[in-house]
């Protein structure tokens, strides 16, 4: 991981201050951080709550300017139109308006990129299909379960077809089959060549896209490398939590397939 | 244009699903409709000033209404619900997000404004022809109610909302609540009405008295779009009362657009 | 000059062109605002209400209708205040409520009102009616009214009908009533000169102008003045 340089993903020294109430305190949300992600790689977020993930991803996408520093995506700088184009983004926790299906969200944002007509629907059921949304197209967006929402939220980021993905938070507040489901998904699109960079609080989830790591508090970069260097010493024992976790997860999902009555309460 | 357009649909749809709407419409038909029971009164000529005036009054409080909670409605639920994120990471700019957002209020204004004056012009017309059969003979006939006029009247109305709303959508964008951009939407509202009492001050005032006098001079004048003066067509022409609510639709938009741009989301 | 003071200069600049341009170029105030010194500054605050100051003005002439039936002066006053200044701009309130004071109130009100008062309190409407309405015919015809049948003063009467005559809009007795009036002073040469200007204005087409008629009391001016007539003659 290379602070600058040209790449899918670029921050060169980024700070990022924002100000606070009436006389405008400055709060340091970001202080220094640099970063350079290629195409395929996937880099995990981590950090306590405040620590400057869903800043850094925002500056990313374009939402952010920030206060020192620059970022550029595939060598444009982010926010321009060039950059727009190439990354998707998830917010954390999106809520769709009322009155739209998930069809209509997604083919809606198609549009807005620019695809209308055939292309937009075409783009749309593309993404839907990407997401495993299909058969939940016509349903309104507002009345989905919290892992459909994400899900949808995942396919508005993917519907102009991306070469950088930003997720804040993709599985909060998600059952661990949608949970399941949305990794496995990322995985996916790291092998089709995007870059990922997802922000996450559970440690096992980063454990199983194993990607770079970049570990942030109060705005500093702590640590940025492998997943490998991240365990550093823990190394020895991942195996037996990763296999551990794997087959909690793997029960889970064979008592919720159990047929009608087969694995209930007693 | 094309993506302005794209917002304004998405916003005129999603908000004429919101509650506000339909029960500000429902209210304000059944109030202009409920002035029929205010034939028994027979006030004889002034019982169409009556529910002109009674009408003009719903509908103005009515937008105002709609151009204040909508507005701020649709502007908070984009950021809270982070919708505005994923707009402006789709290529739209921040001024396309604001144009968008406020054609949609426009519409919806319009689709407010619209049915409940088509109402106003029926019962009037059944009351004045009534009232004209009743007085055969007493009267020359000539009706006081003239399609051109209650056209205006509506038109100021539907104008003097856009206004409001255009300053509003300006508001929500530095406010940090829904309550205080409530707030103080109502209170613009009350205050652009009070143009005519901004008096300049005289000579013996101080320099400051004498600027912020003109500062205040500089707010949008709601005594232009003058309904009830239209609809008895006294009103300000309709041509330059249109421009003076696109100089201030545009002159909010632009501000609200560049503050979009300050604002951290 | 850091950005964020630029932001705020450009946005200050941005709000005070467009205020200029709205307020200066594209709609110049009224009339009746420019000279805010002939608008009772009371009534101004009722701006504050917004759309609802017509929907005020009925509600307080609808109430008004209770106390003008049972003869109480005072009440009524109050409320025709109110109704007025609730929205000023409208003739109807000030109208209704002149001759409320000046006619019906003085026939209606209990023993012992006092009747002088009543005719100041109208008289002090008008006035004030006339700071709103003063480029109003219909303000001038109604005053004239007022001042003819309630306060008897045919002179005054005679210049509020000739006021009226001389604004766009008048209807076309304002000027024949202004000649009348003016025969009632003994003022015949006047009378008759002011005829003389008006008949070509007249469209001989518009029975409301009644040309014929103002034709026939010029020539009858003229017998009384003494000279030649050709027509036998009515009277004034």
């Amino acid at each position: 991981m290379n602070a600058g340089g040209p790449g899918a993903l670029g921050l060169e020294t980024v700070t990022k201050d924002y100000a606070v109430g009436l006389r405008g305190v400055r709060l340091r949300a970001l202080d220094r951080v640099s970063l350079s992600l290629d195409s395929g790689e996937i880099c995990v977020l981590l950090g306590p709550n405040g620590s400057g993930k869903s800043t850094l991803l925002k500056i990313a996408a374009g939402l952010l300017v920030p206060t020192a520093g620059r970022c550029l995506v595939h060598g444009e700088p982010a926010g321009g139109r060039e950059a727009m184009r190439r990354i998707g983004y998830m917010p954390e926790s999106p809520v769709f308006p009322g009155g739209f299906t998930a069809g209509e969200c997604v083919r809606h944002y198609a549009a807005l990129g620019g695809a209308g007509g055939a292309a937009g629907v075409a783009q749309a059921d593309a993404a839907l299909a990407a997401v495993g949304l299909a058969e939940w197209s016509g349903r309104e967006a507002r009345t989905l379960s919290k892992g459909l929402t994400q899900r949808l939220a995942l396919a508005l980021a993917l519907v102009h077809d991306p070469q950088v993905l930003l997720l804040d938070e993709p599985t909060a507040g998600v059952d661990p089959r949608a949970t399941a489901d949305m990794l496995e998904l990322l995985v996916r699109l790291r092998a089709a060549g995007k870059t990922v960079v997802v922000a996450l609080h559970q440690l096992d989830q980063a454990a199983e896209l194993a990607g770079r790591v970049v570990l942030l508090q109060s705005g500093r970069m702590k640590f940025a490398g492998a997943w490998a260097q991240f365990l550093g010493p823990v190394a020895a024992a991942t195996g037996s939590v990763q296999s551990l976790l794997a087959g909690l997860r793997g029960r889970y999902l064979e008592l919720l397939d159990a047929a009608e009555g087969e694995g209930g309460a007693r | 244009m094309k993506r302005i357009g794209l917002i304004a649909s998405a916003t005129w749809r999603a908000s004429r699903h919101q509650r506000v709407f339909a029960l500000t419409l429902i209210a304000a038909l059944l109030l202009v409709a409920g002035t029929l029971w205010l034939r028994p009164f027979n006030f004889g000529s002034s019982e169409l000033k009556f529910v002109a005036d009674l009408g003009l009054g719903i509908l103005s409080l009515g937008g105002a209404f709609l151009a204040v909670g909508v507005t701020v409605q649709v502007f908070f639920d984009a950021t809270e619900n982070r919708t505005l994120h994923l707009v402006l990471t789709h290529g739209v700019r921040r001024g396309e997000f604001i144009l968008g957002q406020l054609g949609g209020v426009v519409l919806l204004l319009g689709a407010f404004t619209l049915p409940v004056l088509a109402l106003l012009w029926s019962l009037l017309w059944v009351r004045e022809t009534a009232l004209l059969a009743d007085a055969a003979g007493l009267l020359d006939g000539e009706r006081m109610l003239r399609p051109g006029g209650v056209l205006v009247a509506g038109m100021a109305l539907w104008l003097k909302a856009c206004v409001l709303a255009a300053a509003v959508l300006w508001l929500c964008t530095f406010a940090g609540s829904r309550l205080f951009a409530l707030g103080t939407g109502f209170l613009l509202f009350v205050v652009f009405h009070a143009h005519p009492m901004l008096v300049l001050p005289g000579e013996s005032a101080g320099a400051v008295a004498t600027v912020l006098g003109w500062l205040l001079r500089l707010l949008p004048d709601f005594t232009a779009f003058d309904a009830a003066a239209a609809f008895y067509g006294d009103g300000r022409d309709p041509v330059r009362m249109t421009g003076y609510a696109i100089v201030y639709v545009a002159a909010f938009s632009w501000l609200a657009a560049r503050q979009l741009h300050q604002r951290e989301l | 000059m850091n950005s964020s003071r630029r932001h705020y200069l450009t946005a200050a600049a941005i709000f005070i062109a467009a205020g200029w341009l709205a307020n200066a170029v594209v709609l110049p105030p009224s009339p009746t605002r420019a000279a805010p010194a002939a608008i009772p500054a009371t009534a101004l605050w009722w701006n504050w209400l917004g759309g609802l100051r017509p929907l005020g003005a009925n509600f307080a002439w609808l109430q008004l209708q209770g106390t003008w039936a049972r003869g109480d002066v005072a009440g009524s006053v109050a409320l025709i205040r109110l109704a007025t200044g609730f929205q000023p701009e409208s003739l109807y309130f000030w109208a209704g409520g002149v001759r409320m004071l000046a006619f019906d109130l003085r026939s209606r009100s209990q023993p012992g009102a006092d009747d002088a008062a009543l005719r100041r309190a109208a008289g002090q409407l008008l006035e004030e009616a006339r700071g709103w309405h003063e480029d109003n015919p219909h303000y001038w015809i109604e005053r004239a009214g007022v001042e003819l049948h309630a306060f008897g003063d045919v002179g005054s009467a005679g210049e509020s009908y000739r006021r009226a005559a001389l604004l766009p809009g008048a209807p076309y007795h304002a000027a024949r009533l202004h000649a009348q009036l003016l025969v009632r002073q003994g003022r015949l040469q006047e009378a008759h000169d002011w005829l003389r200007r008006l008949q070509p204005t007249l469209p001989p087409d518009d029975p409301r102008a009644q040309a014929e008629l103002v034709g026939r009391r010029i020539r009858q001016l003229e017998r009384l003045l003494g000279r030649p007539a050709d027509e036998p003659q009515d009277e004034l």
